[in-house]
């Protein structure tokens, strides 16, 4: 299926308020590391695959048209995907088409959003939801994401601390990774259940931060791969897949849509067992409970296992297959750049280049990646070998 | 009502913003608000760029501070428009814009819209810069000579905060 | 000249100033499903969807998240491409190339539900542009001028190119300006921004549109007449206006060799035979063709001083009246494929080529002063293109697959309603 392609680097800025620092500067900080990381240069770049999330964020329209250029994209074939929450995601799938279909051999991939542009990411959020029905509650993500959680805790019979749990593991990740914005040195239960609640069942533990970030990653071809890195991460599998938006119709604690996306990544990555065969996964978990959702989604476990997978630690760092090494989403969210750090995380781990965060002899991982109107999914695997 | 009757939902977005402009963007707006315009000068290819731009996009160079150069606030007009109609919807209530789209300093710049016409959008190329600055002419009198080619001199506005408007238009020499 | 992908279906909504009669994702529901008709294919033939719409207009974040049941995207593989539909053409086209699909549909819808100043505004930085109060007609009248200036002209050529193209569009039953225009008339007409007159700026619009893409071997399955991609290159040029040569755009030149040089085009005025552009202006036409190659630079005039731009001539430029006779934004480009397939199938009715046309180019455009072009070489089959039955039904020769399939093909079609005038 088209030509094998490989991540051969990857660029991350650290997830903060970058108050000192345009948006232009920002991205360029990605690329120019992601550059660094395999020794090319911007000559070597042949097309940009460029994602940001809602223009209401920064309240520039086609940022593209101006950011480009700082992401080393002038006078070169340039698009823009634009995803929502996924578009880190879309972005990278984007950049690995432009190889796969045999167009370019070195493509980079690029996504970013800076959100403490604006007073408060939930404005531009709100208006996710139909200006006809549904943007007079003017939700925003939280609230939204309430009503999944409590679907999730009372169809399967799980109590509030379970989220928590799950907050309290990936902060503690997080601690080994130098671009998480939340690092609370000896975060524990206590510290995140006496967080105050923001709307049930979420406590301020239970969120992401928002973050000013970028992420670049660079997509070369098979035959250009081995001049440029003996530790590539091949793209084994990719998929993005979306389900409606008509909430009445949809059970949020079973992300079908999710499930999809995996079947056909694993499908084209030869996957049967995703569970024993992965090494890692990077999932974005904007929120705790989320967490165990995507665990079933993902097909780590049935409808409503995730809890007891989670209990059975398998997904800790000393477990067999240890979920979000870098804190995952829930301490560094700018939204534009998070799915591609899930990629960016995931391809990093086999190749083993993680560094603290590093699971020992990962040889196959997947990133993913959720957004819209929590209803699209991205997946890519990544392994150290074709 | 009438249930078949076709509807138009009205409504509005506001978001307040506050763009950062960084080191470099920074540097060009603090010069203007002590009247000088700012270039800066690529180590690579040796291009002034004014305004200034984060990179040198044909190197892609990230400019550092010791790159700016001062320039003289006159130039030469390279190619201009005429607004002559008023392109825009009608100026909202002023603080439905204000809270709408805010511009860097909110409280300085309550009333961000475009001038009202006629007006002249101009591309300047200022003495000593290889690019060419965008930015207005107004006045009738100014409007009637300009001209490719017209020399235009700076018109620094009274109060200036570090805003692009500090430089309030250029007239023709 | 292998031939990986065709355009094998399409559909458009007649483009009108404003429809408040219906809501975007009917309108987008119609035409998916007048597209799907037309090439007889159901809803779970479609492996891939792409689609193409803008936050700003639509006032909405993440504007595909209210679209994808309407488009056809449930439980697909989605993607949004935020340029002009013929961005998201693109994507589906790379998608296919790959394997893993065989069919992608294009859906990319462009409603005025905001003032367009605030979506070409809201395009500036806010450092440097946005003060300025800059926007599509000022910064287009601006890069006109420079055009003028560099070559000495003056605004006749232009104003010929309004005359063509409108003409064009009187014989063009689905796009909205259908009033034909004499030159003095546009010379006379109010001045926008100098040189752009209100004549030479093209209408506020809105429309859907989609398109479906097949692989090779299916396509021919789906059509007798598939429209091959034979070309396809895009480009993107620096941002910041003073920054670049707003006279002659770099970025359309190299698209314009990408595509060209994967079709195996030297000449393009002589090995293609009309071109379908994406001119938001007058002006830009002219810039446009001499981009494209099809004149030497600051000769573009001569296309339509001497007709051979007309529909009659020896090259016509938008022959179904442009971007001049209806602009929807993130549309405008995709229904210049649209035409461009029309006109090699033999279907553009009152505006069809009479000459013999094997190849066209199709062009289209985003951000200020052509920042950002795409070029597509469009080409049909060496025979005639065969009569077409009208609603034929392939499903025999399209491998059906899964519950979706089945669920689709039992679903009612949507009751056709023409979308007519406010």
């Amino acid at each position: 299926m088209g030509r094998r392609v490989a991540v051969v680097g990857v660029g991350m800025t650290e997830n903060k308020s970058h108050w000192d620092c345009s948006m232009p500067a920002l991205y360029r900080l990605a690329v120019t590391r992601a550059l660094a990381d395999c020794g090319l240069t911007h000559k070597d770049i042949q097309a940009v695959s460029f994602g940001q999330s809602p223009e209401y964020f920064e309240g520039i329209n086609h940022p593209e048209k101006w950011l480009a250029e700082a992401c080393g994209g002038y006078l070169k074939p340039v698009f823009r995907i634009h995803t929502g929450g996924t578009v880190g995601g879309s972005a990278a799938i984007g950049g690995y088409y432009l190889v796969a279909s045999g167009m370019f051999d070195v493509v980079l991939a690029v996504s970013g959003n800076k959100l403490n542009e604006t007073a408060s990411a939930q404005i531009g959020l709100g208006t996710v939801y139909d200006p006809i029905i549904g943007r007079q509650f003017n939700t925003g993500a939280p609230s939204a994401v309430a009503l999944q959680s409590l679907r999730y805790m009372s169809k399967y019979g799980y109590n509030e601390d379970y989220g928590i749990r799950a907050a309290v593991q990936n902060r503690q990740n997080a601690m080994n990774n130098p671009y998480a914005q939340l690092k609370i040195p000896g975060y524990n239960f206590e510290m995140a259940k006496s967080t105050p609640m923001l709307c049930y069942p979420l406590r301020l533990a239970d969120m992401c931060p928002t973050s000013d970030a970028a992420c670049a990653m660079i997509f070369v071809a098979e035959d250009r791969v081995r001049k440029i890195t003996d530790r590539p991460a091949w793209v084994r599998g990719t998929a993005a897949t979306a389900a409606g938006v008509y909430y009445a119709d949809r059970d949020w604690a079973v992300p079908i849509e999710l499930r999809k996306a995996a079947e056909i990544a694993y499908k084209q990555a030869g996957i049967k067992d995703p569970l024993k065969e992965l090494d890692v996964v990077e999932l974005y978990n904007a929120f705790s409970w989320q967490e165990l959702v995507w665990y079933e989604g993902i097909g780590l476990c049935d409808w409503g296992e995730g809890g007891k997978l989670f209990d059975k630690g398998i997904t800790a760092m000393t477990g067999s297959l240890p979920s979000n090494p870098s804190g995952g989403t829930l301490c560094a969210n700018s939204i534009g750049a998070a799915a591609m750090f899930r990629k960016a995380e995931a391809a990093l781990q086999v190749m083993g280049k993680a560094g603290a965060r590093q699971v020992q002899g990962a040889k196959l991982s997947l990133g993913h990646g959720w957004g819209g109107a929590i209803q699209f999914h991205t997946i890519m695997v990544f392994g150290s070998e074709k | 009502m009438d249930s078949n009757q076709y509807r138009v939902l009205e409504g509005n977005i506001s978001v307040p913003y506050r763009w950062t402009p960084g080191d470099i963007y920074g540097r060009f707006l603090g010069g203007l608000k002590e009247k000088k315009i700012l270039g800066f000068r690529c180590p690579e290819c040796k291009k002034v760029y004014a305004p200034a731009t984060d990179i040198c996009t044909a190197c892609y160079y990230g400019f550092k501070p010791e790159d700016q150069v001062e320039l003289p606030d006159a130039g030469v007009v390279k190619s201009f428009t005429v607004v002559r109609a008023n392109l825009w919807p009608p100026k909202p209530d002023p603080e439905v814009v204000a809270k709408a789209i805010a511009p860097t300093k909110l409280e300085d710049h309550p009333l961000l819209w475009p001038p009202a016409p006629p007006y002249a959008l101009v591309s300047v190329k200022i003495e000593g810069a290889d690019t060419e600055f965008i930015h207005m002419v107004k006045g009738e009198r100014n409007l009637g000579k300009l001209k490719v080619g017209s020399k235009v001199k700076a018109v620094w506005a009274e109060q200036r905060e570090g805003y692009l408007l500090d430089l309030d238009h250029f007239e023709v020499a | 000249m292998e031939r990986k992908a065709a355009i094998v279906g399409w559909a458009q909504s007649p483009i009108v100033e404003r429809d408040e009669r219906i809501h975007k994702t009917e309108m987008i529901g119609r035409t998916v499903q007048a597209a799907l008709d037309k090439s007889g294919l159901s809803i779970g033939d479609i492996d891939t969807v792409i689609s193409a719409s803008c936050d700003t207009m639509d006032g909405a974040s993440i504007s595909n998240v209210f679209v994808v049941e309407s488009m056809g995207g449930f439980m697909k593989e989605e993607s949004k491409v935020e340029e002009d539909g013929a961005y998201a053409a693109l994507y589906a086209y790379l998608r296919l190339l790959t394997g893993h699909h065989k069919t992608a549909l294009i859906v990319a819808h462009g409603r005025v539900d905001t003032p367009p100043q605030f979506y070409s505004w809201m395009m500036t930085d806010p450092f440097l542009l946005r003060p300025l109060g800059v926007e599509m007609v000022s910064a287009f009248a601006l890069q006109a001028n420079s055009y003028l200036s560099r070559y000495n002209l003056d605004e006749r050529p232009a104003a010929k190119v309004v005359v063509k193209n409108r003409a064009n569009g009187v014989r063009n039953p689905n796009t909205q300006v259908r009033i034909p225009i004499s030159e003095a008339e546009v010379l006379k007409s109010p001045v926008l921004a100098s040189p752009i007159k209100l004549a030479d700026a093209s209408p506020r619009s809105e429309a859907a549109c989609a398109l479906i893409l097949a692989n090779g071997d299916l396509a021919r399955k789906i059509t007798p007449n598939p429209v091959w991609i034979e070309g396809v290159g895009y480009n993107h040029d620096l941002y910041y206006l003073g920054h670049r040569d707003l006279a002659r755009p770099e970025s359309l030149a190299r698209a314009a060799r990408m595509a060209y040089a994967q079709a195996g085009i030297r000449n393009p005025r002589k090995e293609t035979d009309f071109a379908e552009v994406y001119e938001p202006f007058s002006f830009s036409e002219l810039m446009i063709c001499e981009g494209l190659g099809l004149a030497e630079a600051g000769e573009g005039r001569k296309l339509v001083e001497k007709g051979i731009a007309n529909l009659d001539g020896a090259y016509p430029v938008n022959a179904s009246g442009g971007a001049l006779c209806g602009n929807p934004i993130f549309v405008a480009g995709l229904l210049r494929m649209v035409e461009a397939a029309r006109q090699l199938t033999g279907q553009a009715g009152e505006y069809q080529i009479k000459k013999d046309i094997r190849r066209g180019l199709v062009h289209a455009t985003s951000g200020f002063c052509l920042q950002s072009n795409i070029v597509y070489v469009l080409g049909r089959d060496e025979a005639k293109p065969k009569p077409v039955q009208a609603r034929k039904q392939v499903k025999d020769k399209v491998k059906k697959t899964g519950k979706a399939a089945k669920k689709a093909a039992s679903r009612k079609p949507v009751r056709k309603k023409k979308a007519g005038r406010k």
